[in-house]
């Protein structure tokens, strides 16, 4: 599978995680991208993201002067990017682990994954208790 | 590269890629147009910061301006231009193998640039060396067609720079490949014709064209004096010699133009067997009716005045015997040549 495609569902969670461990700009958040993993993407991709993420209101932005030269723009994450955040890493946890399953190909890890006896008698309790 | 030459490249550089940019995002609103604009300034502000950078440098590394435009377009959610293409690649991103190229190319370029001028100079020079090697000038003719050319080049050159360069934005490798290669042709072709030009140039060189069927006659020729198309002579006193016969260190006859059958009012001098003489100087002319030479006095520098021995020769000192004479060098052996008419 191309990789692109992989990390075209997940950029968005990796470059809230950036900023949230620090408040970046552009090039800086594509550089930390790299730095933990991700690279090859382009200028345009990381833009474009923080373009899209600040619309949706995930993100702040500010301009900040630099030392080297010409103002530069930042972004931080607001409350709404932190919720996004935390939803995004819960989801991408039940992804991972679903995926890992189908990949490994053992019924025998979807069936451990279902309920316990303790949980199955409740369950049973529950059929019981259904009307007549 | 000077700051203010750097300030404006990059300001070149920068305002044509947004150009570009922008006219691949004209379908979106204004203001959602002008802010994805304003993303890929910061783009580009990133590279400059770090290198002084220009197109080529910002297409090697960004790719190209459509490109890019459409990925941003893509990444932040605005609406594909129509038709839209389901299967692009998320991003044109170059390799390091292009963006190696880039720099190359970028390198290239900037040398191109800078020494432009001097390209300007080689290729008016080397105009000026091919048309001297085909048509037989002075060198008096060939310093002027250099001058000439080499001004004509220049102004040239000063006017295509104003204009924009199209072709290096298109294929910006492609351009620089083939601009150092017109650039080392250009100067291949220089050093030959200075070499050639510096043969010919030697005081010393004569060209000898043999005869061939439709020029029987020899012509001799040298830069410096052009064609030779007649000789005239003096002798030690400085007075003028008619009909002197000239002959190589072989013996053979230095012949010049071309007999009285192809050229009929040349007069015509037959040597002792009743051929004609063609190495008999001063070659003169008859008048239009054949009759007479057309005026004697034709072509003829002024007199040299008499000439001066170098050097007297010692007395001899009567106490050594003389040594005897080398034998005489084989003499060339002249043709006798009928009295001139």
């Amino acid at each position: 599978m191309e990789r692109s495609q992989l990390l075209r569902g997940v950029l968005d969670v990796a470059v809230l995680a950036v900023i949230d461990e620090r408040d970046g700009y552009g090039y800086d958040i594509q550089r930390r991208l790299a730095e933990g993993g991700i690279d090859g993407i382009g200028e345009a991709t990381i833009y474009g993201t923080l373009r899209r993420l600040y619309r949706s209101g995930a993100l702040s932005s500010y301009s900040q002067p630099s030392d080297e030269g010409p103002h530069r723009r930042y972004y931080g994450l607001t409350d709404a990017g932190r919720e996004l955040l935390v939803a995004g890493r819960t989801d991408w946890r039940e992804f991972v682990e679903a995926v890992d399953r189908l990949l490994a190909g053992e019924e025998a890890a979807a069936l451990s994954t279902l309920p316990t006896a303790s949980t199955g008698s409740k369950i049973v309790d529950e059929a019981r208790e259904v009307p007549a | 590269m000077t700051t203010t030459t750097t300030a404006r490249t990059t300001h070149d550089a920068e305002g044509r890629y947004l150009d570009e940019a922008s006219a691949a995002l004209d379908d979106l609103p204004a203001g959602e147009r002008g802010e994805l604009l304003s993303d890929i300034a910061d783009a580009i502000a990133e590279l400059e910061e770090r290198d002084p950078t220009d197109y080529d440098l910002l297409v090697g590394r960004l790719g190209r301006p459509v490109e890019f435009a459409a990925e941003l377009r893509r990444s932040s959610g605005a609406p594909d231009r129509a038709p839209c293409d389901a299967t692009a690649p998320v991003e044109h991103h170059p390799s390091a193998f292009d963006r190696a190229l880039g720099a190359v190319t970028s390198t290239l370029r900037h040398a191109g640039v800078e020494l432009e001028p001097i390209w300007w100079l080689l290729r008016g020079a080397a105009a000026a060396v091919v048309i001297g090697l085909v048509l037989p000038f002075g060198l008096a003719a060939m310093i002027l067609l250099v001058i000439g050319l080499t001004i004509g080049s220049i102004a040239h050159g000063v006017r295509a720079r104003r204009r924009l360069d199209g072709d290096g934005a298109a294929d910006p490798a492609r351009h620089a490949v083939r601009r150092g290669a017109a650039m080392a042709g250009a100067t291949l072709l220089l050093l030959l014709g200075v070499f050639v030009f510096g043969i010919r140039a030697d005081p010393g060189y004569v060209e000898y064209i043999g005869p061939t069927s439709t020029e029987p006659g020899q012509v001799l020729a040298s830069p410096l004096n052009g064609e030779i198309r007649n000789m005239y002579a003096f002798d030690a006193e400085g007075n003028r010699l008619v009909d002197v016969r000239l002959y190589d260190q072989n013996g053979v006859p230095v012949e010049v133009g071309q007999s009285t059958d192809l050229d009929p009012l040349r007069r015509r001098v037959l040597d002792a067997g009743g051929a004609e003489s063609l190495n008999s100087f001063p070659i003169r002319y008859l008048d239009g009716e054949g009759g007479s030479v057309s005026d004697p006095d034709a072509g003829w520098p002024a007199s040299p005045g008499p000439v001066r021995a170098g050097r007297e020769p010692e007395p001899a000192d009567p106490s050594v015997s003389e040594p005897a004479p080398p034998e005489a060098a084989a003499a060339p052996t002249p043709r006798a040549t009928a009295p001139a008419r």
